[in-house]
């Protein structure tokens, strides 16, 4: 059994906007292991990016992370001090998002926001960081790095920013990555090449990482275990050859079944989950996704179900996960 | 093959190469051209699907808007059925923009926010004066959301109250006021939903049939390229490399790009085969590599014939073009 990394409990993030109160996490719990991949995957508004921000306590006003508990390495971190927060961020978890170029600053020599980091966290004098900076960008795969950092982000391909962001989130030897769709805005073979790296960087660190997308054959490549978001629960939960042999919730089998598969033939319409992702202020009484489920019936409508142990290491929360069994 | 007659769309030779400086007075200094389409040439018979796949910077987007007539091409020919519309101009342009219509990718910066939904999709009915009156207007709006599958409850709404897929549906009605032949789709997927990706997908497919359209479907992604189109050209800066049947395409690739690019997509199956990778990136279209644009990232290179000479594409006996020296026999 790997030792737990992060294990997060009851998790209730909401924002307080002038619409209303947004539940966009609403009580969920999950945990990592040392060296695991965990994807997260949802669509657009599921919670998945605020789940990684209430983790890296980067929730804004009028955002709060309500109630819940998040332990890392055993420590609980939604009673750290912000001060506290901002020694743990880059140095014991970081994070990378999906734009580098709104993540980097663009009047800074890429070299330069490296070394920012390490003098940030670490006592390390400005020529040894400057070799350290030199051996990272060397890890992440960029060619000539010697010259690469005296360039400014803009001189850089999309591929080379976003290599740059894992350099600096793994400069100081994180125990824990959340890469938050890191590739979507990058082509397909950059985001081979990308995944190869993290695959390699995973393999020779030890960390762990929490993968979020929305992209359900990225995670089929890289991840040990996954949890599927929905309108700010998670909706399921298993380790991922089995959740993509059987799925145990409706929208899980909805999307699995909704993406145009290249080695499948002659499928002429895909099958769609009807409707639209909900307001997270407007939710529908019991079941979020029951206005949407072709295997809905009365009690879906009344009874909320919560995600349940269907068997050992597989979740769901759907009334009707039982019967979904081969 | 397909005989002439049967041709919607022929496109030879076409060029669309974009000063590297924006204004005028940098351009003095620095003639530099981005060769953003360089020689593109293929067809598509009528009532079917042409899927075109590159990553940016292939010169997707760039040959859709030459097409439209969005953007006038440097050189070559764009033949629609058989009058050549490189150059058309006024009245004849426009007469053009009532067969020819665009889907953009992201429906919310190609709707205007100020205007509601009706007033948008009224629009090319009132330029093109297809309507004779308001009430056939308002006959013929709520046609029209109907057959996108919206409630012409939406007509009074904005964009912005909008969800994206319902946007892209508006982007599709608007399309369609004009009763076109042709639509050129340009990523129309890309900016949506898992979930919704597959209605505005079948949506597409359904309005091909009903209305018996032909389409250039311009995307990145191959898996949803391969679901849409019956044959597909792959483009790697600037220029096709290959076009095949979507069967024998994916099935017997001949070009060592597309072999790469079929290699590196990911298929959502934890059991799948790891990802090849191909190495290194695009090169600038600025100052594209010599001979074939591939030859710096390709592993079947056959010599110096490779980053000499330009391949020109040889059309095999099961209907693939390809254009790549191995292929072709040379240097043999």
């Amino acid at each position: 059994m790997k030792s737990q990394l992060l294990k997060v409990r009851d998790l209730v993030t909401r924002f307080y906007t002038e619409e209303g109160v947004v539940r966009a996490v609403d009580g969920n719990s999950f945990h990592l292991g040392a060296e695991e991949t965990l994807g997260i995957v949802g669509e657009s508004g599921s919670g998945k990016t605020v789940t990684g921000l209430s983790i890296m306590g980067l929730i804004e006003n009028p955002g709060r992370v309500e109630s819940g508990s998040i332990l890392f390495q055993g420590e609980e971190l939604l009673e750290k001090t912000p001060q506290e927060m901002l020694r743990l961020r880059g140095k014991e978890i970081a994070m990378v998002f999906q734009d580098p170029m709104n993540s980097l600053n663009p009047t800074l020599k890429v070299g330069e926001q490296i070394a920012r980091v390490l003098h940030f966290h670490t006592p390390l004098s400005r020529r040894e960081a400057k070799r350290r900076v030199v051996e990272l960008l060397r890890q992440v795969e960029i060619p000539e790095p010697e010259k690469r950092i005296g360039n400014y982000p803009y001189q850089l391909s999309g591929g080379m920013r976003q290599r740059v962001l894992i350099a600096m989130a793994i400069s100081c030897n994180p125990a824990m990555l959340i890469l938050d769709e890191p590739t979507t805005a990058l082509d397909v073979t950059i985001e081979a090449q990308l995944f190869e790296l993290v695959d390699k960087l995973k393999a020779e660190f030890g960390i762990g990482i929490i993968l979020i997308t929305h992209d359900l054959a990225v995670i089929a490549n890289s991840c040990d275990r996954v949890i599927v978001m929905y309108a700010g629960r998670i909706v399921e939960e298993a380790p991922v050859v089995e959740l993509y042999d059987n799925p145990l919730h409706p929208y899980t089998r909805g999307l699995l079944e909704s993406i145009p598969q290249l080695d499948k033939e002659g499928q002429k319409r895909l099958p769609s989950i009807p409707g639209e992702v909900p307001e997270l202020i407007t939710l529908p009484k019991g079941c979020n996704f029951s206005p949407r489920c072709k295997y809905v019936m009365d009690r879906c409508i009344q009874d909320d179900p919560p995600l349940m142990e269907i068997a050992p290491g597989r979740k769901s929360a759907c009334w009707k996960a039982g019967e979904f069994g081969e | 093959m397909n005989n002439n007659n049967n041709l919607l769309v022929e496109v030879t030779g076409l060029v669309k190469y974009f000063p590297a400086r924006g204004d005028w007075f940098a351009q003095l200094f620095d003639r530099r051209q981005i060769k953003a389409v360089d020689g593109v040439s293929f067809s598509i018979p009528k009532g079917t699907t042409l899927g075109l796949v590159g990553e940016s910077g292939s010169g997707k987007t760039t040959t859709g808007r030459l097409i439209a007539r969005l953007t006038q091409p440097t050189a070559g020919h764009i033949r629609y059925e058989g009058e050549d519309i490189a150059t058309l101009d006024g009245k004849r342009l426009k007469s053009l923009r009532r067969s020819v219509q665009m889907i953009f990718q992201d429906p919310s910066s190609s709707l205007n926010r100020r205007k509601t939904v009706g007033q948008i999709v009224s629009e090319p009915l009132r330029i093109h004066e297809l309507v004779p009156d308001k009430q056939a207007m308002k006959s013929r709006l709520a046609e029209l959301m109907g057959m996108v599958g919206l409630s012409h409850h939406f007509l009074n709404r904005y964009p912005h109250e909008m969800s994206g897929g319902q946007r892209q549906r508006v982007g599709i009605a608007c399309a369609l006021a004009v009763e076109p032949e042709f639509i050129i789709c340009d990523e129309p997927v890309t900016a949506l939903d898992v979930s919704i990706q597959a209605q505005i997908l079948n949506l597409l497919m359904d309005l091909q049939d009903e209305l018996d359209l032909t389409y250039l479907f311009i995307a990145h992604d191959l898996s949803v390229v391969k679901h849409v189109s019956e044959r597909i050209a792959v483009m790697y800066l600037g220029k096709i490399v290959e076009v095949a049947d979507k069967k024998t395409l994916f099935s017997d690739p001949q070009h060592p790009y597309t072999r790469a690019l079929l290699g590196a997509i990911p298929r959502p199956d934890p059991r799948a085969e790891k990802r090849a990778v191909l190495h290194g990136e695009v090169p600038s279209p600025i100052d594209p590599p010599s001979g074939c644009r591939f030859h710096p990232r390709c592993s079947e290179q056959i010599g110096d014939i490779c980053s000499t000479k330009e391949p020109d594409g040889i059309t095999l006996p099961n209907g693939t073009f390809v254009a790549c020296h191995p292929r072709s026999g040379e240097g043999k």
